[in-house]
């Protein structure tokens, strides 16, 4: 990656999740020309624009699940033009992570609660309760789509998508 | 006298032209809404459209999107070659008849009611330029820079924002405010004419048999040559001196505007007809006499 990439993506760009399909990071910016055809044939709204603070990526899709999660409908990949985002199965979907925190998630503080165990598309195995019934994310399955995200009653949210590629 | 044909019999191409931008304009309005209400077959901006069988990419955004990634989709091929081919027979009317932004650009132009400039003779190299500038850091960053700054992108995408996100993004609306900066700030349209790399890229896509503006020598009154200012033309052309890649979009406006009656001097044919005339020649005439040939 040159320093003028590497600069630009870092220092302007935040930590964003992508709609499901998404190439690698450096590629998805390459090639997405923002055409808008991801945003419109969303059933559910969840693919917003990037702002202006994302620097030349604005206009990029992202998904912000604390307010509209992916429902993994696997529609979008498929209207892509540029191949930013590549049609996947839903279990190869790699938008991210979830990572549980600790300090705030009701479990861990003695409050019983598996909103975010009820809701995962695959539950059981992305995400399951453990022997203390707290929730423990397995990275493998997980797939980011961040439906947690949205149903986590702690404020602020107790788990979070963390983009890996 | 028809809606078609004007008073002198000449058919109203501006008339049409107005009617091709405010399709245009509303079809990109109302197509977010029908998206919102489940219509999904037709999807999409200026930058890239689907239309069911047919999808289309905009040449420009495309080639930016190749460069800065190193790689392309099927889709952004295939999707480029329709608007490949409307440019190579019609030239570029893209600008003229489909963009947004071009319409309103010449309602600012018509507003401010600006004085007709001479076409100043780096106009091509700027439109090399930029087109070159464009390209260049596209592939340098990695970012396509075309589809960032694309007017006919930008302006389509801002209806399907309001409708889908609740509001236009300030990203879109700084980016369009800068544009009317420079629209306002710059020469008579400037953007349009050299900077803006997705009409550059069309003007360049020509061949000797594209449609273009042609003249009659036998009855093209020879006073009119090298008139100072042209207003009738948004682009300060004269059709006499068109050269291959003077830019000009074939509006139609001088045809409408050449004096005479219903067979004008001035045509739209398929590749160059009228011979070449040595423009030094010629006699300068001042723009009075311009005025004067305006109806």
């Amino acid at each position: 990656m040159s320093w003028t990439r590497r600069s630009l993506l870092t220092v302007f760009f935040p930590e964003v999740l992508r709609p499901p399909g998404a190439r690698r990071e450096e590629e998805f910016l390459a090639l997405c020309i923002k055409c808008g055809r991801c945003t419109a044939s969303c059933p559910y709204q969840s693919i917003r624009q990037a702002g202006w603070t994302s620097g030349l990526a604005v206009g990029t899709p992202v998904i912000y699940p604390r307010e509209i999660p992916c429902y993994v409908c696997m529609i979008c990949p498929d209207v892509c033009p540029s191949g930013a985002l590549e049609p996947v199965e839903k279990p190869d979907v790699d938008m991210g992570e979830a990572v549980v925190d600790t300090e705030t998630c009701f479990p861990f503080l003695g409050i019983l609660c598996r909103a975010c165990i009820d809701i995962c598309p695959f539950q059981g195995t992305a995400i399951f309760q453990n022997l203390d019934l707290e929730p423990v994310v397995d990275t493998e399955f997980c797939i980011g789509c961040g439906l947690c995200v949205k149903a986590c009653p702690a404020e602020p949210e107790a788990i979070r998508v963390i983009r890996t590629r | 006298m028809s809606f078609v044909r004007d008073e002198r019999g000449r058919i109203r191409w501006t008339r049409f032209r107005r009617l091709s931008q405010l399709f245009f304009v509303s079809f990109f309005i109302v197509l977010p809404f029908a998206n919102r209400h489940g219509i999904v077959e037709v999807l999409g901006t200026l930058a890239s459209l689907d239309l069911g069988p047919v999808s289309l990419v905009d040449p420009a955004v495309g080639v930016s999107s190749l460069l800065a990634g190193g790689m392309f989709t099927v889709t952004i091929l295939t999707g480029m070659i329709l608007p490949v081919l409307l440019a190579l027979a019609l030239g570029p009317v893209f600008c003229s008849w489909v963009c947004p932004w071009g319409l309103l650009s010449e309602m600012v132009d018509g507003l401010l009611r600006r004085q007709p400039q001479r076409i100043p003779g780096w106009l091509g190299r700027i439109r090399w330029g930029s087109l070159a500038v464009f390209l260049g850091l596209s592939a340098i960053l990695g970012l396509p820079l075309v589809a960032t700054l694309s007017a006919p992108r930008l302006t389509t995408v801002l209806p399907l924002e309001i409708i889908f996100l609740g509001g236009a993004s300030i990203g879109t609306l700084s980016l369009l405010a800068g544009l009317l900066v420079a629209e306002l700030a710059l020469p008579r349209r400037l953007w349009c004419r050299a900077l803006c790399p997705v009409g550059a890229l069309l003007v360049y896509l020509r061949t000797p048999w594209t449609l273009r503006v042609n003249w009659r020598s036998d009855t093209c009154d020879p006073r009119i040559e090298r008139v100072k200012g042209r207003r009738f033309c948004v682009w300060n052309l004269c059709p006499r001196f068109l050269e291959s890649y003077s830019g000009c979009t074939n509006c139609g406006a001088c045809i409408e505007a050449c004096p005479g009656g219903p067979e004008p001097s001035l045509y739209f044919a398929f590749g160059q007809r009228s011979p070449e005339i040595d423009a030094a020649s010629l006699p300068v005439i001042d723009s009075a006499v311009d005025r004067g040939i305006r109806k």
